[in-house]
């Protein structure tokens, strides 16, 4: 929620719910005061190309990974990620796809469109908060994005 | 006819001699008359001469010049027999110029009147000198006038008129007919009036008319009364009379008649005596000759045994041999001949019998075959139909139509037209051209239903490569098109019910999607907050409180799960089979140690399930959903073990019948076989959740991932007992 910072994560997600576990889940390896998250798919776009409601960001650099719900109103998670693989600025940006669905159509388009990694949300909220904080450990952490 | 030729023969030799004798007999006869008329005209002649010696006898011319009695007195003495003698001369007048008499000396039988004077005169017309008249009959006498005119100068005064006899002595008669020959009648004549003498008396004279047509030939009358006649003819100029010499025809022919007897005679003794020899002969040529024609007609018959016997040297003799050596010669051949035509002919009954045979036996194979065969000729007359030809078409063959006329003739239609199939179009017109053909839209209609045919034509062509006849082939489709029709109908049921399948299908997809997501994102809420409170507000949730979250967190893990396998099971069912070579013994290998790995460590008190993995064939399938299979049969196996004190699961493969069946077997709990039926249901189980864990949705896993495989899924168990759960799957060739 802050944007005084630099923000390394952006989390995409319409479920409020979700949004909180998944801070919390993020707290607990303390990255969470790095995250924003977006409700859903236009906010993120207007995000990360800082436009709309983000237009004064200026050149804020792009987050370090982006953890996007595939579900969203608006603008879906997969035409998301359509739109961040097909600009130049974001093509070679980390996406990791958090949802719940494990629906084999969805997995193949996500990865046809360039996604890096994929996580299923479990409901047992030990698991989730240990996929959430290793999806966001190991690509803050362990992936060196191209500069 | 012999007897006819000797009777031509004798009847020429008769007509021969009969013309010998009457041209004898004419010479004769032309030869007396002719002697006998010259002997008479000489006698004539010189009784003329006299008679004219007086035509100038002056007492006579001076009595006629003037009649005194001396003149008259002079004349008598002179007038008697004058110019002949008593005996010749029965008469002498003297007449004047008219003819009236004068004077007269002697007499005659009748009265010498002025007109029979007159009629003398007429007779001897004017006279230059003497003539003589015919004969008159006067009393019994026959005389004859001999005239003699006198004259003074160029005056004629009158006549001196003699009548002198006609006959002759009998020596003079015995001397003539001695002369003539006997038989012979001697006539003399005047034609002029008719009267004849045979020089004793008057006679007939010859019946017919001389003065008419006076023949020098010889003529032939009948004579009344002495039969027929041959006569010859000669004048005596200077009297005017003629000499007919007549002999009987009897007489004249009667050498010939005798000729002919002796000749008849002659000729019978030569017919029999021919005859014989004839016989004689004949017999002696005939003999062998009608031998070679017997044997000859006995060839003619097909005979060629017959033989001639050679008994001479001669011509026949040589004919016989020629004709033996012949007939050798033709018996050879012929005996060759039949031979050969004996060898042909059974020959050709062998091969008529094999045809025969053929015929029959491809009748038959044509009779029995189920499809119709239909088989017109080049010029496309039916010629034959089979048996099933005849039951489609309910008749046989129509034996005059032609091929075009056939769709007519057996009431063909074409079929959802209502009209005859064109004549043009029908396949055997094609196969009649050469080509063959195929059709099926054919409809026969017969009295009592309608057959669906379809026919396949071919030309067949004879070993002259020249099209010889057309075959059609047809079988009865009714039911196929009826058949078809269902099918077709049914396929439209079933494209239907599919695209019904398809929409549920999709709705099912949206549904699972709506499961997978939305309704896992409360639960994920009711957990993650559920835990929030527990770590949040330990220190002020007591016991109980800290329980009651435990059972929510609890239930909702349970759900989770639930959704997950629902998932799991609806995926399977869609999924796209991905097949490949899958190696089943390291597929469960890998799947036994995770799961072994999930349960983490087992509690102190148990003993570790003691697995028993043998070598399991490789199959050809999808790895992942194979996978999804053992996972859940095995387990299932540890799960249901792990209260015995020893679990073994033990895993393993047979093959049998093609098909590779591979088990998992626990030695655990077991269960009742009469609920065997439930164990593959969706959400079906068989022992209580606090017993076991687990959603029921498993074992409808295996049982779906299996089927898709094309393969089955049984158990067996005892309550008590383990378990024994089967999968099979059809063995892929290539990989046994």
């Amino acid at each position: 929620m802050t944007q005084s910072r630099e923000v390394e994560i952006l989390l995409v997600e319409d479920s409020p719910n979700d949004v909180e576990l998944t801070m919390r889940a993020l707290k607990h390896v303390n990255l969470a005061n790095r995250i924003h998250a977006v409700r859903d798919g236009a906010e993120a776009l207007d995000f990360l190309f800082a436009r709309g409601a983000y237009a004064g960001r200026g050149e804020t650099p792009i987050p370090k990974v982006v953890l996007l719900d595939l579900k969203l109103p608006k603008v879906d998670g997969l035409e998301v990620l359509r739109q961040i693989r097909g600009d130049p600025r974001t093509r070679v940006m980390p996406v990791v796809v958090l949802t719940s669905s494990r629906e084999e159509p969805d997995i193949k388009k996500a990865y046809a469109l360039g996604v890096n990694s994929y996580i299923v949300k479990p409901v047992e909220f030990e698991s989730f908060v240990k996929a959430v904080s290793d999806a966001g450990l190991y690509w803050l952490l362990l992936n060196q994005a191209p500069e | 006819m012999l007897l006819g030729v000797i009777t031509a023969l004798c009847t020429a030799a008769y007509l021969e001699a009969a013309r010998g004798a009457r041209e004898g007999a004419r010479d004769r006869l032309a030869s007396v008359a002719g002697q006998y008329a010259l002997a008479f005209d000489s006698s004539a002649l010189r009784l003329k001469a006299h008679l004219d010696s007086n035509a100038s006898h002056p007492a006579l011319l001076g009595f006629l010049r003037g009649a005194t009695p001396r003149a008259r007195q002079a004349a008598e003495a002179a007038l008697p027999y004058r110019g002949g003698r008593p005996e010749q001369v029965a008469a002498v007048g003297l007449w004047d110029a008219n003819g009236r008499a004068l004077l007269a000396h002697g007499r005659v039988g009748g009265r010498l009147d002025s007109a029979f004077a007159g009629a003398v005169v007429a007779e001897v017309g004017a006279l230059d000198s003497a003539r003589l008249g015919g004969f008159r009959v006067l009393g019994d006498s026959m005389y004859y006038p001999a005239v003699t005119s006198l004259r003074a100068g160029s005056e004629r005064l009158g006549y001196l008129v003699q009548w002198r006899y006609v006959g002759a002595t009998p020596q003079a008669l015995e001397q003539l007919m001695r002369l003539i020959g006997p038989g012979a009648t001697m006539l003399i004549g005047s034609p002029s009036n008719g009267a004849w003498t045979n020089l004793l008396g008057p006679i007939d004279g010859p019946p017919i008319d001389l003065r008419a047509a006076p023949k020098p030939g010889l003529l032939a009358y009948d004579r009344a009364g002495a039969g027929s006649r041959l006569a010859m003819l000669a004048p005596i100029p200077r009297a005017g009379w003629v000499v007919v010499m007549e002999f009987p025809r009897g007489t004249v022919l009667a050498p010939a008649r005798l000729f002919l007897r002796r000749l008849i005679l002659l000729a019978m003794v030569f017919l029999v005596g021919g005859l014989a020899a004839a016989w004689a002969v004949g017999r002696r040529i005939t003999t062998p000759l009608r031998a070679l024609t017997d044997a000859t007609e006995a060839m003619v018959g097909a005979d060629y045994t017959r033989r001639v016997p050679v008994e001479r040297r001669d011509e026949l003799g040589r004919l016989a041999h020629t004709f033996n050596r012949a007939a050798e010669r033709v018996q050879q051949v012929q005996d060759g001949l039949e031979r050969t035509v004996a060898d042909r002919t059974a020959e050709l009954q062998s091969a008529l019998h094999r045809l025969q045979d053929n015929e029959v036996t491809l009748r038959q194979l044509l009779d029995s075959l189920p499809v119709a065969v239909y088989v017109v000729d080049a010029a496309g007359r039916p010629q034959f139909a089979n048996r099933m030809s005849q039951e489609i078409l309910g008749r046989g063959i129509a034996p005059d139509t032609t091929a075009e006329e056939l769709a007519r003739v057996h009431q063909a239609y074409r079929v959802g037209t209502g009209e005859v199939y064109p004549g043009d179009q029908q396949p055997i017109l094609h196969a009649l051209k050469g080509r063959a053909a195929h059709a099926a839209d054919f409809e026969i209609r017969r009295p009592d239903r309608a057959v669906r045919i379809e026919v396949w034509a071919a030309p067949v062509y004879g070993a002259d490569g020249q099209l010889a006849s057309a075959v059609a082939a047809f079988t009865d489709i009714t039911e196929r098109e009826r058949e078809r029709a269902e099918i077709e109908r049914l396929n439209g049921e079933l494209a239907r019910r599919i695209a019904e399948l398809e929409t549920v299908n999709a709705e099912l997809d949206t549904f699972c999607y709506s499961v997978s997501h939305d309704l896992r994102a409360p639960l994920r809420a009711i957990d993650g907050f559920s835990r929030m409170l527990q770590e949040d507000y330990r220190a002020t949730l007591d016991a109980e409180a800290q329980r009651l979250l435990g059972v929510i967190r609890s239930s909702t893990s349970g759900m989770g799960q639930l959704i997950d396998d629902l998932l799991t099971f609806s995926r399977l069912s869609r999924k796209q089979l991905e097949e490949g070579r899958v190696d089943m013994t390291a597929l469960a290998r890998a799947v036994m140690e995770d799961a072994r790995a999930a349960a983490g460590p087992p509690p102190a008190a148990a003993t570790p399930p003691r697995v028993n993995l043998g070598s399991l064939p490789p199959t050809r399938g999808d790895g992942a959903l194979l996978r999804q299979a053992w996972v859940n049969l095995i387990s299932n196996a540890l799960k249901f073990s792990r209260t015995k004190p020893e679990p073994v699961v033990e895993i393993g493969a047979r093959k049998q019948n093609g098909e590779a069946v591979y088990f998992v077997r626990d030695n655990g709990v077991g269960f009742d076989m009469q609920y065997a039926d439930k164990l593959f249901g969706v959400f079906q189980r068989l022992h209580r959740a606090d017993e076991f864990e687990g959603t029921g949705v498993g074992l409808a896993i295996v049982q779906r991932v299996v089927h898709r495989h094309g393969g089955r899924v049984w158990a067996e168990a005892a309550q008590g007992q383990g378990a024994t759960f089967y999968f099979s799957l059809p063995m892929a060739e290539a990989l046994t």
